[in-house]
């Protein structure tokens, strides 16, 4: 009953594993509809925002030209990345696939002799950052399940900055796009410069504002309320990915914990069975004997 | 009575949206009024006391903000907060103790440390701006 005993063991520490891994599971489900919940609140601040700023720098030419904000180097010299990604694992390829497009992006602007600023969120982020040997300009780890603006707004203020004072040309992001709960998408965005797309160009409004104080300056502090509650938004995405994302790995690893025991208890049976008979033999073989 | 449409958004989420008589927000030149049908405005906010008159109360709501944007046009008040709280949320004890605190670690900061000057500044600022709305909606509760 040697082989049996063995059996039994592996069969319980399967077990054991099992429901850790249910656990894991339903702890993620509760989570991702809070984040979840979360992405669709921060919605309505950044729309709003993004409306107002397209209005205003429609209607006001010279504000958008003086903004540094606006301005649309023509060479890149130096960029900023804006890597956003879990803090832990076992969440599937989610961080995996973000990390290789990350890896991608670095291979190609260093080929160009472009020189990158890495900002991190996020706790493998942080390593993938450092296993490359990139500069990290900034970063926020331990975010916990819901983003909080005060734990982005340090890391990313250097960026901004950096940007207005042109020592960056471009800001990109990198994260996990929530599509839907089986599917997450690596993406990777361009913040700064904004886009004729985020400034509605060609939309026209044909009233303007009174401003207080003057226009250049609401303008500026608009567009960096726009990108940070962006940047925000992304961050919300990444942690429902990140919940979505573990949710089904750990279904997965519950479903294969249940194949694994149901193969291993008809082994087990098997060595049972074949054990009984074999001392059944013996016994009759001992009578005939006799 | 005539009313508007009055939104409060964070950056994080809604905390208020409904119809009002008027508002009344702290505007970065000094305190402004905003009735229905007030011409389009962008106003930038500091931080200070936000309040609600509502058709159906007496007392105005009232909130703390850390600063942001009012935003008017068509009958519509946009407020774009960076944190807003209602007063009903606040603890006046608590805030009073934090003051001291902010106030503590502003006088033993060196000059050299610009930047974690002004976060204190501002967490102080905002504190102050809390403490007001405490103080407002207390006023309020002992006159009706």
């Amino acid at each position: 009953m040697a082989a049996g005993k063995e059996i039994r063991t592996k069969i319980k520490s399967v077990q054991n594993t099992q429901k850790i891994t249910r656990a894991m599971q339903m702890v993620a489900t509760s989570k991702m509809r809070k984040t979840q919940e979360r992405m669709r609140q921060a919605r309505p601040y950044a729309e709003k925002v993004r409306e107002v700023m397209a209005h205003l720098a429609q209607i006001n030419p010279s504000a958008r030209a003086s903004s540094p904000f606006l301005r649309n180097p023509s060479e890149l010299k130096r960029v900023g990345i804006i890597l956003v990604t879990a803090d832990k694992g076992l969440c599937g390829g989610l961080n995996t696939n973000s990390i290789k497009v990350f890896n991608e992006k670095i291979k190609e602007f260093r080929n160009q002799n472009v020189e990158i600023d890495v900002c991190v969120l996020g706790q493998k982020a942080f390593l993938a950052a450092n296993r490359v040997k990139a500069n990290i300009s900034g970063s926020a780890t331990g975010l916990g399940d819901i983003p909080k603006m005060e734990q982005l707004i340090g890391p990313l203020t250097g960026v901004f900055r950096d940007f207005y004072e042109q020592k960056l040309d471009a800001v990109y992001v990198i994260y996990s796009k929530f599509v839907n709960t089986m599917k997450q998408q690596a993406t990777f965005e361009q913040i700064l410069p904004l886009s004729d797309r985020d400034l509605r160009l060609d939309h026209k409004y044909p009233w303007d504002y009174v401003y207080e104080p003057s226009a250049e300056e609401v303008l500026d502090q608009l567009v960096r309320r726009y990108i940070e509650s962006v940047i925000y938004q992304c961050v919300a995405d990444n942690m429902a990915s990140e919940q979505a994302a573990r949710m089904i790995a750990m279904r997965a690893a519950t479903d294969n914990a249940g194949n694994a025991i149901h193969e291993l208890s008809l082994a087990y049976n098997k060595s049972r069975q074949a054990a009984i008979t074999k001392e059944l033999a013996e016994i009759c073989a001992g009578a005939a004997a006799v | 009575m005539t009313t508007m449409l009055v939104d409060i958004v964070s950056s994080e989420e809604q905390i208020f949206s409904g119809e009002a008589e008027y508002i009344v927000a702290p505007g970065y030149e000094g305190e402004l009024g905003v009735y229905p049908h007030h011409i389009q405005l962008i106003n930038r906010l500091k931080p200070g006391v936000l309040r609600v008159k509502l058709p159906t109360h007496d007392v105005h709501l009232v909130f703390a903000i850390s600063g942001g944007f009012l935003e008017v046009q068509g009958n519509k008040a946009t407020v774009l907060a960076d944190i807003v709280e209602r007063s009903d949320d606040l603890d006046e004890a608590k805030l009073i103790e934090q003051k001291k605190l902010a106030e503590e670690r502003i006088k033993q900061s060196t000059s050299a440390m610009h930047e974690d000057d002004a976060k204190a500044y501002a967490a102080l600022e905002l504190i102050i701006a809390q403490l007001k709305a405490v103080e407002y909606s207390n006023k309020q509760a002992r006159r009706s």
